[in-house]
């Protein structure tokens, strides 16, 4: 009789207890410290952002409290490999999210991908990373495609171009293959490529490639470059120095307030970004949320990729109906004109690599000026160097 | 012509910078036996100085000096707190304490400041371009070299014609004797360090001038070319650091303006099989001298 009324007391309390709820566990192995800090690290703030937002309306799709579980793994792969076994074999992980570098998110990736949640790499655009690693594993950023072709379409239609001079690199697929899309474009819609530079990271020094531009009967009526913010100073300094006016078009590497400081030499560049605070109320309401966060801090471009991804995720789960790992991996492949911060994304028809949106920005003053967005329909995007 | 000048520039700007920061590390290796790797953190901290002084609205010229007299400071600092406790210990448990400095203000950096690039707003005067007839010349390529050769005209009056200078150089050729000589062993080390901050803030200055920003990592590429400078010119000696920083300089722009565009991506390449090639021939480097460590 005692045991009976001590298993029924137990059983009443236990009903009486709200439920526990279930929770989304979100792994993350990439950088804090090193030299892939300071495009990882932004994108982490985005997520965490989200993360602490969705918390006080009771997690993910309202329903999935999130914790989420962070390493630094120094920009070394080594630590990211390892960090990324511990995280695993530590935690049952709901979703994964890399580091940007393509070695570093492929081999982080493929660990995660085997227990079948979905994987993301920060903010990569290179399509080479979910070829590599299959079904599963997105790019939530504009592909080098997508950047190489936008550039091209922009120079075309809104600067009447016909002629262009590339620059790139084989540092990196990234910088790479993305002149090369804009080649394709470019020359497809009638333009003509006049002139190909490559150059090494952190060269420093770029005179010869100016002669080269220079030794042209004609200026290029742009120049599309990959230099990164720590050689276009330089580069662009000793092209302005030689009398070239050209058009210069970059892509989202220099979509940095360390660039648009540079003074009069970099006044009428253009950029890429996906981080355009005038593109949307959403993007503008976010810029707002971001500095209350995180300060002053003006690195909110890798930390809208990173929010918004969070709200891709969301959906995901909201159509998925579920928070289980596999169904919001199933789901997030089909999502379709999700209103984001960055803009409004596709994922089915495109495969792994999202079509959205890609924003021009221009250089005036010292600021980034919106120019337009350019959403390019599937038969514009080239297809994929691997 | 035109070419000419603009690789005769590029030479003695690419130079001038690497025999800067070559010389500071020589300086100090020359008395203690150890290559300081945190030497390029010294150019990072100028950097930041510079940055958030300008954010206060000092003016460019103002923040300058105090910037590089900052990373002097530092320098002093560094030597005070990490390689002092450590003296007369084997040069490669200070080698070790550099690199742990180093990588422990690298993580300062990105923690406590950001790890992305802050902006340097560089006044007009350093931006822009001369020109000489039909020859454009970057401004920021000039201003390094009148700097740089200006900073080593100064650093030859100090070392040859003043009395802390003298010490120093009695020092550097054999530490025993100097002290022993009444030259104070403190006082020439720090003096020694405080010289390497500001030869390293002056090339901060010289870097920034080019870029517009420090990032926690400004100061890794420099350094390395430095060592490489040091380690060709002749490790203990200043002179020889001098050389390696322009035969250095000298290469890198000779590789690149005679590499076609798709092997340019080998330039590093070519430069360190050039170098160890010399190394073969010459193994002490270009001023032979070995370094006697302070015990």
């Amino acid at each position: 009789m005692f045991r009976k009324a001590i298993v029924s007391g137990a059983l009443v309390a236990s009903l009486a207890l709200p439920a526990i709820a279930e929770e989304f566990v979100i792994g993350a192995v990439n950088a804090k410290t090193g030299f892939m800090a300071s495009y990882d690290a932004p994108f982490m703030q985005g997520v965490s952002m989200f993360v602490a937002e969705a918390n006080e309306r009771g997690g993910l799709a309202g329903q999935y409290p999130i914790r989420l579980i962070e390493r630094d793994d120094r920009s070394d792969i080594q630590q990211s490999t390892i960090s990324t076994s511990e995280i695993l074999s530590d935690e049952k992980l709901d979703l994964f999210i890399t580091s940007a570098l393509v070695p570093y998110a492929v081999s982080a990736g493929m660990q995660a991908l085997s227990q079948g949640m979905m994987t993301a790499h920060g903010i990569a655009s290179q399509p080479t990373i979910p070829a590599r690693l299959g079904e599963g594993s997105f790019l939530v950023m504009m592909s080098d495609a997508h950047m190489g072709a936008v550039n091209a379409k922009y120079a075309l239609d809104d600067l009447s171009a016909k002629t262009a001079y590339i620059i790139s690199s084989d540092f990196d697929p990234f910088t790479e293959f993305t002149p090369l899309y804009f080649q394709e474009v470019f020359e497809a819609g009638g333009g003509k490529v006049v002139g190909h530079s490559e150059f090494a990271y952190d060269q420093q020094e770029f005179s010869s490639m100016v002669a080269a531009i220079k030794a042209l009967p004609e200026q290029p009526d742009v120049i599309m470059g990959m230099t990164f913010d720590n050689d276009f100073p330089i580069f662009i300094n000793q092209l302005r120095a030689a009398g070239i006016t050209s058009t210069y078009l970059g892509t989202d590497v220099l979509d940095q307030p360390a660039v648009r400081g540079l003074g009069e030499v970099v006044e009428g560049v253009h950029y890429l970004t996906m981080a355009a605070p005038n593109a949307s109320d959403d993007a503008a309401s976010f810029v707002d949320r971001f500095k209350v966060a995180y300060g002053g801090d003006d690195s909110f471009y890798p930390a809208m990729v990173g929010y918004s991804f969070m709200r891709l995720v969301e959906q995901a789960s909201i159509n998925a109906g579920s928070g289980d790992a596999k169904a919001i991996r199933a789901a997030f492949a089909e999502l379709e004109d999700v209103t984001t911060e960055i803009g409004s994304v596709t994922l089915k028809g495109y495969g792994a690599l999202p079509n959205l949106p890609v924003h021009i920005m221009r250089i005036e003053g010292g600021e980034g000026v919106y120019v337009k967005s350019t959403l390019l329909t599937a038969d514009e995007i080239p297809d994929s160097r691997i | 012509m035109d070419q000419v000048i603009q690789f005769a520039v590029s030479v003695l700007s690419l130079g001038g910078t690497y025999a800067l920061l070559a010389l500071g590390l020589a300086i100090v290796f020359s008395l203690l036996g150890f290559l300081n790797f945190a030497h390029g953190d010294l150019m990072t901290i100028c950097g930041y100085g510079l940055y958030f002084l300008l954010l206060r609205g000092v003016p460019f010229l103002v923040a300058v000096p105090i910037a590089i007299a900052l990373a002097g400071l530092v320098a002093v600092l560094m030597e005070r707190i990490a390689f002092r406790p450590l003296r007369g210990r084997s040069p490669m448990s200070l080698l070790i304490t550099s690199f742990a400095v180093s990588l422990a203000l690298h993580v300062c950096f990105q923690i406590f400041i950001s790890p992305k690039s802050k902006p340097v707003p560089v006044p007009n005067f350093l931006s822009g371009y001369f020109t000489f007839g039909d020859v454009y010349v970057s401004k920021a390529q000039i201003i390094a070299i009148v700097i740089s050769v200006a900073a080593l005209l100064l650093l030859n009056g100090l070392l040859t014609r003043t009395r802390m200078g003298i010490a120093l150089r009695a020092s550097a050729t054999d530490f025993d004797v100097a002290r022993i000589m009444g030259i104070n062993a403190n006082k020439v080390i720090m003096i020694a360090f405080a010289l390497s901050g500001v030869l390293a803030g002056i090339a901060a200055v010289i870097w920034i001038a080019q870029r517009g920003a420090v990032y926690p990592a400004m100061g890794l590429t420099p350094m390395i070319k430095a060592l490489i400078a040091v380690i060709i010119g002749g490790l203990s000696s200043p002179k020889g650091a001098l050389y390696g920083g322009f035969l250095l300089g000298l290469l890198e722009s000779t590789f690149l303006f005679v590499l076609p565009d798709e092997f340019v991506l080998y330039r590093d390449a070519a430069v360190l099989i050039a170098l160890i090639s010399f190394l073969m021939l010459r193994p002490n480097g270009i001023v032979a001298r070995n370094a006697e460590p302070m015990r």
